[in-house]
């Protein structure tokens, strides 16, 4: 298996709280595919800083709100 | 992995039965090797158009199915498509090696030719299995 990235997140968490936004609309808020969104909240991915941002906007929070470094 | 892909994907590894068929034919694994220059161009010549009419058919069935025109990747598709490329250029390099190490072997030009052609579709395959793996994987 790939290591794993060591950066962790709340993506589900915000995602859920936030009217049960889908995977689709955000990914499709952010420009990237469902898969992707699928694997950034896995720890499968690490989003670009781009994305990153991008996701913190439109959950209207900090960065470091939704992601967060390991062991932190 | 997108809908796009998964197609684009499905449509290159179909596209490997005949090109596999054909090189286990010319290194004598099975079934016979064209005898004839002209047989030989016919049957690349088929292999070759099959290809792209295969391709043509994945690329109509994926805007049908996704409702988009053509394949854009996302970021991490990208970072995915290019260290899959890269995969590739190591599995080339390393037939063209083996190809070396094998130069003063009393090999005839059909089939020397036919490991050059095997080399790049070996290394093409390499590229997408390493592709499909990374996405599978997480990158």
């Amino acid at each position: 298996m790939a290591k794993r990235p060591p950066i962790t997140n709340r993506v589900k968490e915000l995602r859920e709280a936030h009217e049960g936004l889908s995977q689709s609309a955000l990914g499709e808020a952010i420009g990237v595919t469902r898969q992707t969104v699928i694997a950034i909240e896995q720890g499968r991915y690490s989003p670009s800083l781009e994305s990153a941002f991008r996701i913190s906007r439109v959950f209207g929070v900090g960065l470091e709100d939704v992601f967060g470094w390991e062991g932190d | 992995m997108s809908p796009a892909m998964r197609f684009t994907t499905l449509v290159t590894l179909i596209s490997f039965i005949p090109i596999g068929w054909h090189f286990g034919t010319v290194f004598e694994l099975w079934g016979s090797a064209p005898e004839t220059r002209v047989d030989f161009f016919i049957r690349i010549g088929i292999i070759v158009i099959g290809s792209i009419v295969a391709s043509i058919i994945g690329a109509i069935i994926t805007t049908v199915l996704t409702g988009k025109e053509d394949f854009e990747p996302d970021e991490r598709e990208t970072l995915v498509l290019r260290k899959a490329e890269l995969a590739g250029y190591y599995s080339l390099a390393a037939c063209i090696c083996y190809l070396m190490w094998r130069a003063f072997d009393p090999l005839s030009p059909m089939q020397i030719a036919n490991a050059l052609l095997a080399a790049f579709t070996w290394s093409e395959f390499v590229k997408l299995v390493a592709g499909f793996v990374l996405l599978r994987r997480g990158v």
